[in-house]
């Protein structure tokens, strides 16, 4: 159980700048953030932990503006969406992101039951919206109200990306005998 | 823990069969590290300078000796209940004032 709430550490942040308080935050919404990027980037660490650091780092630095209409775990969740396609519009003229190898460091391997399936070589059929509406939807637990908040769309197309993304995962573990 | 296993949905199953918890091996510390520190630093320099600025011209403009003289008048007025001295007025309407403002800054509190 966390002896201090999220609101009271971000008020300690905000009128202090307690650091302290600041690394607590961060220290318990890594995982979240790090596993958002590792999946947007097809596992790798590198660059996941690279973008996760920006992540933090424009939170700090606006932390003033964050009014609780949503959990700081949500509103973390948006600054990392526009953290990742503003990175992606920096390297619209190199490689597209699913040309990448994916990373092989350990937490990159995802054995799964009964087959031998990698995640990111699955998250690589889709396209990069579908795949960051499907891993908040199953994979982080969001509901498409909070999913719509983080990546600004309408509802409906973050359905429709659920659909369509789901309909190829779903060939796909077909193919490799996944039930 | 949950039916997450009775999933029947194969892919809803497969992916949070894969959900791991990323272990912070020093992410923090490196966050930490990259934070700036430079807009924290003014923060609290231009306060301070300026408080230092207003001791220094307090004192250099003879501050102590007017408000030893001011306080000294102002007793006498008041022993002597002569509230025509514009001095005691001053300070009567500076009392009213921050009266009125801690009045309202309780108020805000207790909303």
């Amino acid at each position: 159980m966390n002896t201090l709430t999220d609101l009271s550490l971000i008020a300690q942040v905000v009128v202090s700048r307690n650091r302290r308080a600041f690394d607590t935050l961060v220290r318990r919404h890594q995982s979240q953030v790090r596993r958002f990027f590792l999946h947007q980037t097809l596992g790798d660490t590198a660059l996941a932990d690279d973008l996760a650091q920006e992540t933090f780092i424009r939170a700090w630095l606006r932390l003033g503006d964050f009014r609780g209409l949503s959990s700081f775990g949500t509103w973390l969740l948006r600054i990392a969406y526009n953290v990742f396609y503003d990175y992606l519009r920096t390297r619209k003229d190199t490689a597209p992101l699913d040309e990448l190898p994916p990373g092989g460091e350990g937490i990159c391997e995802q054995p799964s039951v009964g087959t031998r399936i990698d995640l990111y070589e699955a998250l690589r059929l889709l396209r990069p919206d579908e795949r960051t509406c499907l891993t908040l939807f199953y994979m982080e637990d969001l509901t498409i109200p909070r999913i719509a908040t983080v990546t600004g769309m309408p509802e409906g197309t973050v359905k429709s990306h659920l659909a369509r993304g789901k309909a190829k995962l779903s060939d796909y573990l077909k193919q490799h005998g996944y039930e | 823990m949950n039916n997450r296993n009775n999933e029947p949905d194969p892919v809803a199953r497969f992916l949070r069969e894969q959900r791991r918890e990323v272990p912070d091996h020093g992410f923090t510390r490196r966050v930490m590290h990259r934070l700036p520190r430079r807009r924290e630093h003014l923060t609290w320099a231009v306060p301070l300078a300026g408080a230092a600025c207003a001791i220094g011209l307090f004192v250099a403009l003879g501050g102590f000796e007017a408000v030893l003289a001011w306080s000294e008048d102002i007793a006498r007025s008041l022993l002597a209940q002569d509230w025509s001295n514009p001095r005691l007025q001053a300070v009567g309407i500076l009392m009213l004032g921050l009266s009125v403002v801690g009045l309202c800054h309780l108020s805000s509190q207790e909303e």
